[in-house]
């Protein structure tokens, strides 16, 4: 069937290209402005991946993960400029730090549900907010760390984007293997009903523990490469307002999806930039789009088109039964 | 010292409590958590700005427009927004997101209509202090106490003793058992946001003098209110009013003894602990 061919075509191509795309990027001697895009494209990216973990897969609703992306960067700015250590050794620790937190505080964390779970981790990301803004002389407060150094070696604006990218491309990669194991069906098991899925014999405490120590070390990790990017940090980056962002980021694409995290982060970081005529009200159209998303399309513009194309595959194969899906974009037990 | 800081902590618990009761009004009618509660107070503070200051206005009759703003707005929010996410039976973390967003649309929406500088906002009490048996007052504090005992005088009082507003808690009680008693529980719900806004509206007009009146003024009020909520055990009425009260003498009495700029760190750590060790609220009445 003609139909068959195409997709498989899309589905080898399209990522072929992609990563053609990816790699040439620099070559195309653009400005540095859409280098700059690029690089924070990265690092959205990973933040999106990393709450799709949590908040997509394992429908746990989390709205730290601005907190664990300022953690992550400061523990890494911090390091670097004042004790001078080496930018992988600083990365790595602002990948840590994030994910320590949210190991110790996961499982009492996680034990809640629903709106609890949406105070406690809204209070997790104030908290390190307020820390970040308040403990000056430790972080400089609302002022930030400046004098952040890259090594020699990753000073070249192409360097640093290989690297960003690099680290992108391979946690999608696990994101997507981790979808198909176990491990994802597991917790896509637990959003759908958590007590059907301990009934199953899945340790949901267990697994809901490790979607969020991975979801902060994604943002750990982002953090760490931003300190580095913009060699300059202030907690105004990641306040409460930025966690909502990225959920709506992630809504907007599709939740619990790695197309929807693609678009989601790609809106996050051209939105601004195409809306320059609303100077700051970008905040607004983003609520706005969430808000429509939310009420016509529940599955996000990736989950809505996948739908789609599967409607559409059912009627080609004439198997017209269309299997009941639930209009969740991550369920928890009502 | 201690005497003031506790009239400052009631004071600012009364600000708590007003939005605590707010969501939980909306939270025993429709089951929904509304995380832009504190945006209906940045509603109600900034119009009565503009009413009081721009229209020269007075008190009250900006305070009654301001209310009635807020609450036209929450009840667009639930008729345009929220009822349908009931409608098709959306899972609970939808609706939560969607206040989300619609927290989101209001606080730009905020910026839009009255830019981000944060405006002074006029009060009827006077700036020197007041003597009471020897100690002082700020006048906007007694004021805000003395408003807010009124507002809950007057809710208790349509709640318990008029037809509508046991129509309302009907509503809360069982749904479909009050759909059954001929009770339009979409309308009712349609009510609950409006008292909501119109009490938040309140808390806004009475913090406003204090604050200065911005579009951010809400953001994190609004999830203190939250926290007063759950600390009184999440859907009880006096629980949420004595969760605000608890969480605004704790955080008054940590600013002055052990740090200022901590207070709010202090305050969310409580709040988690108390999440961990007692989720059902401190206060645990009768819902």
């Amino acid at each position: 069937m003609a139909g068959r061919r195409v997709r498989r075509t899309v589905r080898v191509g399209g990522p072929v290209l992609a990563l053609l795309f990816l790699a040439a990027f620099p070559l195309l001697g653009l400005k540095p402005y859409f280098s700059q895009l690029m690089d924070m494209l990265g690092i959205v990216l990973l933040l999106i991946l990393g709450l799709n973990l949590i908040f997509g897969y394992a429908g746990q609703i989390s709205i730290a993960q601005a907190g664990f992306f300022g953690l992550g960067a400061y523990t890494a700015a911090l390091l670097q400029a004042k004790l001078g250590w080496p930018f992988p050794l600083a990365v790595l620790a602002g990948v840590a730090s994030p994910s320590l937190l949210a190991a110790v505080l996961g499982t009492p964390i996680l034990r809640l549900k629903g709106y609890y779970l949406a105070l406690a981790t809204i209070g997790l990301g104030t908290m390190v907010y307020e820390a970040l803004e308040q403990w000056q002389d430790l972080t400089g407060g609302p002022i930030g760390v400046m004098g952040i150094q890259r090594p020699p070696a990753l000073d070249g604006e192409a360097l640093y984007y290989y690297l960003i990218w690099g680290l992108a491309v391979l946690a999608f990669l696990m994101v997507r293997n981790l979808d198909r194991c176990a491990v994802g069906r597991a917790w896509v098991a637990i959003r759908e009903n958590e007590r059907a899925a301990a009934a199953m014999g899945i340790d949901a405490a267990r697994y809901k523990l490790l979607a969020f120590v991975l979801s902060a070390a994604l943002a750990g990790l982002a953090g760490g490469l931003y300190a580095f990017l913009n060699r300059y940090i202030s907690p105004d980056s990641f306040g409460l307002n930025y966690s909502m962002i990225l959920i709506a980021s992630m809504i907007i694409g599709g939740a619990g999806t790695l197309g929807g995290a693609l678009i989601g982060s790609g809106l996050l970081v051209l939105l601004p930039e195409l809306t320059q005529a609303f100077a700051d009200y970008h905040l607004l159209v983003f609520g706005a789009i969430l808000v429509l998303v939310l009420r016509f399309l529940p599955r996000g513009a990736w989950g809505s088109l996948r739908r789609h194309v599967a409607d559409h595959r059912a009627g080609e194969a004439t198997a017209a039964s269309p299997t009941p899906e639930p209009q969740a974009l991550a369920g928890t037990p009502r | 010292m201690f005497d003031q800081l506790v009239i400052a902590g009631i004071a600012t618990g009364c600000i708590y409590a007003l939005l605590a009761l707010g969501m939980t009004i909306i939270f025993n009618s429709s089951s929904l958590v509304n995380l832009a509660q504190g945006e209906l107070l940045m509603a109600g503070g900034l119009s009565y700005v503009s009413f009081a200051a721009g229209q020269k206005l007075s008190f009250a009759l900006a305070l009654i427009l301001a209310m009635a703003c807020a609450a036209w707005v929450a009840m667009l929010a639930e008729g345009l927004a929220l009822r349908p996410l009931r409608v098709a039976n959306a899972p609970i973390v939808n609706a939560i997101v969607m206040t989300i967003g619609l927290s989101m649309v209001f606080k730009s929406g905020g910026e839009v209509v009255w830019g981000k500088t944060p405006l002074p906002a006029p009060s009827p009490a006077s700036t020197t202090a007041l003597w009471i048996g020897g100690i002082s007052i700020a006048p906007q504090n007694l004021l805000i106490v003395v408003s807010a005992v009124l507002a809950m005088g007057i809710f208790w009082f349509f709640f318990d003793h008029t037809l509508i507003g046991r129509a309302l808690q009907a509503v809360s009680t069982n749904r479909e058992a009050a759909w059954i008693m001929g009770i339009n529980a979409d309308r009712m719900v349609l009510l609950a946001f409006a008292l909501s806004g119109a009490l938040s509206a309140l808390a806004g007009v009475l913090v406003a003098p204090i604050t200065a009146a911005a579009p951010t003024m809400g953001t994190m009020l609004g999830l203190k209110g939250f926290s007063a909520a759950i600390i009184g055990g999440f859907g009880s009425l006096w629980g949420a009013v004595a969760g605000g009260i608890l969480l605004g003498l704790s955080e008054s009495l940590t600013a002055g003894y052990v740090s200022s700029g901590f207070s709010t760190f202090i305050s969310f750590g409580l709040v988690l602990l108390v999440l961990f060790l007692k989720p059902a609220g401190l206060l645990p009445t009768r819902r």
